[in-house]
Formats: C-alpha cells, sequence, structure tokens
C-alpha cells in the first residue's frame, strides 16, 4: 500500500473576506488582496488547487504506453504516466528513499522511472520495481513503502485528464455537471475522435493566475487591448487601412454574443455561429478549409449543430483549464505574482489536414508565443499586478450587467458579451472554497 | 565551400548581419523589411528545427513580416509600450558557399533586451538576454548584393515559458 497524502495546512486566519456581493447595490467586488496577498495564494493552492479536481493534462499528450509528462498538481510535483493497461497514473514525483526527482524530463517514453541519485526504480503505475542492493535494508521495506505516492483521484472527460489530491472528491462527471454541455459543444469539433494536443507555445509572466482566468472570458477588453492586433493583421501592405473597430476579427459580436457564469465557477464567453462570416471561430481560414469543415461538422452532426460549432466559445473550467475553439490553455500558478500559461494547439480528428494546418496558423499569428493579439493581454496582467499592490484602492469592480443579467433554470447567469457575469461565478466559487470554514 | 574571413563573401555577409542588427537595435524596420527577398521566409522553431505542420514560435512570410512592422511602429502594441531597447551582439559566423550560388550562414546571435522603466513597475526595466543559434540561406538579389531568402533564428530558451516576446528576433 502506498501512503495518503498528508491533509492541507490549517488556513491561517486572515482578516476580512475578499469578496463582496451586495445585490440592493448591484455592487460586486473583490478585495485587491486577493491578487496581491501571498497568504491569499498558499490558501488558494490548498483550497483550490490541491483539494478540488484540476486539469492535468490532455490524454493525447501521453498516448501510448510508456509516455510521461511531468508537471505540477498545485504545487506539488507529479508525473502523469500511461501504462501497459492503458490506465493513465499519476504519482508524486519524489522518490521515497531520500526525496529526489525520480524524473528531470518534462515528456518523454520510458519503461521505468529510475531515481538518479541511488537508482531506486518505480514502474509506470508507481509501484517499486527495484532497491539497490536491497540486502542492506529490513527485508519487508519494500512492501511496507509501496511505491510512489499516488495522486488518490484521476478521472478524464472528452479526453480531457483532471486529478484531485482530495480522495473524496465527487466523481469528475458530478462535479463538471454544470460546464458538461459546454465541453462537448468544443470536443465536438473534432469529429469521430477527440482532438490531438500539438506541442504547445509557453509563456509566463509577472502577474497573478487568475488575471489569465477571468480575461479568457472577458468580452470588454477586445476593443482597446487588441486594437493593434486587429489593425495589424486587416493591414493589407501597400493598400488603404481599415478602422480598427471595422475588423472582422473583432471576435465578439456585441449584439448577438453572449457571457455565461455557470454554478461551480465555471463559465463562457459566446459568440453565436451563422457561417455568414465564414469563420471557424475566430480563425479566418480559405474558403476551401471553410467549407470542407462545414461539410464534415454537418455530416457528423447535421446542419443546426455544425453551425452552432462553427461559432465561438471561450469556456473557463474552474480553475486552471481554458478551452477556447482550436486552443487548450492551461494556467499553472507559481506563485502571488507569477504564472505559466501553456497553449496547445487542438488538431481536430476526422478533417483534412488543409484544415488543421490553416488553424494552427491563425492560432499561432494571434496567440503564440510571437502573438500579435495575446502578448497585449499578458502587458495588461504586469500592469494589473502592479496595481493592486497599491493601498487605498483596496476593490476591485466586477460589476458591469449585473442590474441585468438573466439567470436560467439551469442556475447560470447571463449576461452581454462585454459583462463580468462569469467572472462573478467565477469568484462566487473562489470564494465558497477560501472563505469556507475549516 | 567554406568562406573564410579573408574571403570577399564573407565579408559580404559580416557586413549584411551587423547592418541587420543595428537597424533592428534602433528600430529602422522597413530598412530591416527590405533585406529580405520577397518570398523570404523568417521563422523560430519550438524544436531543433522549424518544419512543416509543426507549432512554432514564428512563421512569418513577406505580408505576415510588414503586419508585425506596421503593428510595431504604427498601432499601439501595448507588449511594446514602453518600448523594449535591445542590444545584438553577433558573433561565430560561418559561411558556406553552396554550388547554386546561395550562401549559408550560421551564427551565434546574443539579444539584449530592456524595457525601459525600472521593478517598481511589473515587467519593465528588467535586462534579459536572449541568446539564439540564427541561420540564413542568403541569395544574391537584383543589383547582386546579398538578401534574405530565410532566417531562422533557433532560441535557447525555446522550451521554456517565455514572457513577452514581442521583439523582431
Amino acid at each position: 500500500m502506498t501512503d495518503q497524502l498528508s491533509p492541507p495546512p490549517a488556513p491561517q486566519q486572515l482578516d476580512g473576506r475578499w469578496v463582496d456581493q451586495d445585490p440592493a447595490a448591484d455592487r460586486y467586488r473583490v478585495r485587491t488582496s486577493a491578487y496581491s496577498d501571498p497568504a491569499v495564494f498558499d490558501l488558494e493552492m490548498s483550497r483550490i488547487f490541491e483539494s478540488t479536481w484540476v486539469y492535468v493534462c490532455h490524454e493525447s499528450e501521453v498516448a501510448k504506453a510508456g509516455d510521461f509528462k511531468s508537471t505540477w498538481l498545485g504545487r506539488q510535483p507529479i508525473i502523469a504516466a500511461r501504462d501497459r493497461t492503458g490506465a493513465i497514473n499519476m504519482m508524486l514525483n519524489v522518490c521515497r528513499h531520500r526525496g529526489n526527482a525520480v524524473c528531470r524530463t518534462e515528456t518523454g517514453n520510458t519503461v521505468i522511472f529510475q531515481c538518479p541519485y541511488h537508482g531506486w526504480s518505480y514502474g509506470l503505475d508507481g509501484k517499486l520495481a527495484g532497491i539497490t542492493d536491497r540486502n542492506r535494508y529490513p527485508s519487508d521495506l519494500a512492501k511496507q513503502i509501496g511505491g510512489l505516492v499516488r495522486v488518490p483521484r484521476v478521472e478524464s472527460y472528452r479526453g480531457l485528464v483532471f486529478a484531485s489530491l482530495n480522495p473524496d472528491v465527487p466523481e469528475l462527471r458530478e462535479h463538471l455537471g454544470p460546464v458538461l454541455p459546454y465541453i462537448d459543444h468544443w470536443a465536438d469539433g473534432s469529429i469521430g475522435a477527440e482532438y490531438v494536443a500539438r506541442t504547445p507555445h509557453k509563456f509566463a509572466y509577472p502577474g497573478n493566475w487568475k488575471f489569465q482566468a477571468e480575461n479568457s472570458l472577458d468580452g470588454y477588453h477586445g476593443r482597446f487591448v487588441h486594437e493593434s492586433g486587429f489593425a495589424a493583421l486587416a493591414h493589407e501592405p501597400g493598400g488603404t487601412e481599415v478602422a480598427a473597430d471595422k475588423h472582422e476579427f473583432m471576435a465578439f459580436d456585441s449584439k448577438a454574443g453572449l457571457t455565461r457564469g455557470i454554478p461551480g465557477g465555471h463559465g463562457t464567453l459566446e459568440s453565436p455561429g451563422s457561417g455568414l462570416n465564414r469563420q471557424i471561430g475566430v480563425a479566418k481560414v480559405s474558403d476551401r478549409s471553410f467549407d470542407d469543415y462545414h461539410a464534415a461538422l454537418s455530416e457528423a452532426y447535421g446542419a443546426e449543430r455544425a453551425l452552432s460549432l462553427l461559432g465561438s466559445r471561450h469556456v473557463l473550467v474552474f480553475p486552471n483549464l481554458v478551452l477556447m475553439d482550436l486552443n487548450i490553455r492551461t494556467i499553472t500558478p507559481i506563485s502571488v505574482d507569477r504564472t505559466l500559461v501553456h497553449s496547445f494547439f487542438a488538431e481536430a480528428q476526422g478533417v483534412p489536414a488543409h484544415v488543421n494546418n490553416e488553424r494552427l496558423h491563425d492560432l499561432q499569428v494571434r496567440l503564440g508565443t510571437t502573438g500579435f493579439v495575446g502578448l497585449d493581454d499578458l502587458e495588461m496582467f504586469g500592469g494589473n499586478q502592479t496595481g493592486v499592490h497599491a493601498r487605498g484602492m483596496e476593490w476591485i469592480e466586477l460589476s458591469r450587467g449585473l442590474p441585468t443579467e438573466q439567470v436560467n433554470e439551469a442556475g447560470e447567469h447571463i449576461g452581454a458579451a462585454s459583462d463580468e457575469t462569469p467572472f462573478r461565478a467565477f469568484w462566487t466559487q473562489w470564494a465558497a472554497l477560501l472563505e469556507s470554514e475549516v | 565551400m567554406l568562406s573564410t574571413a579573408l574571403d570577399p563573401t564573407y565579408a559580404q555577409v559580416a557586413t549584411l548581419l551587423h547592418r541587420e542588427a543595428r537597424l533592428l537595435d534602433n528600430l529602422e524596420l522597413d530598412q530591416w523589411l527590405e533585406l529580405f527577398l520577397p518570398h523570404g521566409v523568417y521563422c523560430s522553431p519550438l524544436g531543433a528545427a522549424c518544419v512543416d505542420g509543426e507549432p512554432v514560435i514564428l512563421l512569418d512570410d513577406d505580408r505576415l513580416r510588414r503586419q508585425r512592422v506596421f503593428r510595431l511602429l504604427q498601432t499601439p502594441a501595448y507588449a511594446q509600450r514602453p518600448a523594449s531597447r535591445t542590444v545584438r551582439q553577433v558573433s561565430n559566423v560561418e559561411v558556406e558557399l553552396q554550388a547554386d550560388g546561395q550562401v549559408a550562414v550560421e551564427c551565434v546571435v546574443v539579444i539584449h533586451e530592456v524595457r525601459v522603466g525600472d521593478e517598481r513597475q511589473y515587467g519593465l526595466g528588467t535586462l534579459r538576454v536572449l541568446p539564439t543559434r540564427t541561420r540564413y540561406l542568403l541569395s544574391p538579389g537584383p543589383d547582386g548584393a546579398l538578401l534574405i531568402a530565410r532566417k531562422e533564428v533557433v532560441l535557447l530558451m525555446r522550451e521554456a515559458p517565455l514572457e513577452n516576446l514581442s521583439i523582431l528576433l
């Protein structure tokens, strides 16, 4: 038997609460210290990232037996490895002997994890396979140790693999319940088999992780932050300029689009598909690729759903996963003011190669490592982080659209495309986890 | 055939590389654009080299290069407000003349970058060093001078999460 993880440390007593919801005043505010206080960050790690379901990897990242990925779950170093039965195992990347990392590479394929320090080795399922020169130990030590400490819960849905350090979390499907239709909608963009996650673009930024989570569903900032990116992409070298606010690249339709705050802290930013703009989501592609993809979707799902799938939807799966059309984006908090983002191109199956090639190109140009659009977002996060340390500006304002948002029978809050509706769902869940008593 | 420092082609290559570094450092980007042949490719891989169909850090044709320069010079590109200052160092230049008249170049370019400001604002005032191994394929242009048919910048840090890579490489 492997040991259980020790329980998270008891939270420090912190002064007051971070989320101020005042329905009577139509105000919704969040304390700036929620983005700047290292003690809040520690509490987020233990109460969110190391207590609930967190997205870890896509099944296609560990597609074959022996494939592995080393990463973090919260701040715990872990390995995700596929064994010969096809199961994905997750365990602490920590040798049971003296605590060394047994795996120092990010991805690869292996038959065994051998600690470089004294040669103890572990199978793809984490079980202890060998102790070097073992007769110097008590005879039953291997049995007592068992293997690497296992992550107690690992489950996947539509190719997305989640894990939890808390053995008592509900089933993944139950946990994801209210956001499942939107995950399905995203995943149906790949036909006949799940997407394949390609080599990621990676970013770091000097700011709190929640800025990226929020920004993914922010339909309000594009006109300002992305004026440059949109203008550049519409620029015809040698031609006449198009005013930035007239660009088709303005991804989210201010009239027909909407935002959705989903119970559990999830949310969406949506622009319905009509096929009229001949785009796949926000991606501008050739007529040939649009027609081929449209035809493949129509054949697989029928005309109505095909049009819906051609729309654009950003889905935030609380807390650290963003699904954006052709993009899987993971958010990795490093410290209160430093965050990593991994952006994987999601290659659709069941469509011609040129469709994927054009979509990959579009994604890279907009949101890649040198992207025209995404880098200006990251710049906002650094500016935000500078501001949230200021005293005298104790609260940020998240009230946009609060007086007019609707609540449907699923308990979803629906706002206009530029409303802060999904942020409120995010923060309400965040507060439920952080402000609860032990 | 390898070209050595005493060879006229080597001198021509060195002049081109130094001029390109200066134009990029001075943000004279319209002139930088003219160093490329119209079909020239400007790219940077995530792996060891740019491969068709694989995700990359950068893959610009003439149109995208011009759009990128337009963005940096003529639009509110916030990732470059304030702009970066850079100093590029070019060294370890190896030049190989090819049978078809093209010239293959491999060199080390180290880009030193700082965004004007200091640590009172996140993201500003930190000196960043971006070592690269940069490969060129050069071809004679209409007037016989060498121009860039392909520039591939292999970043030392290509597999690490990178912060704000909005400057030209």
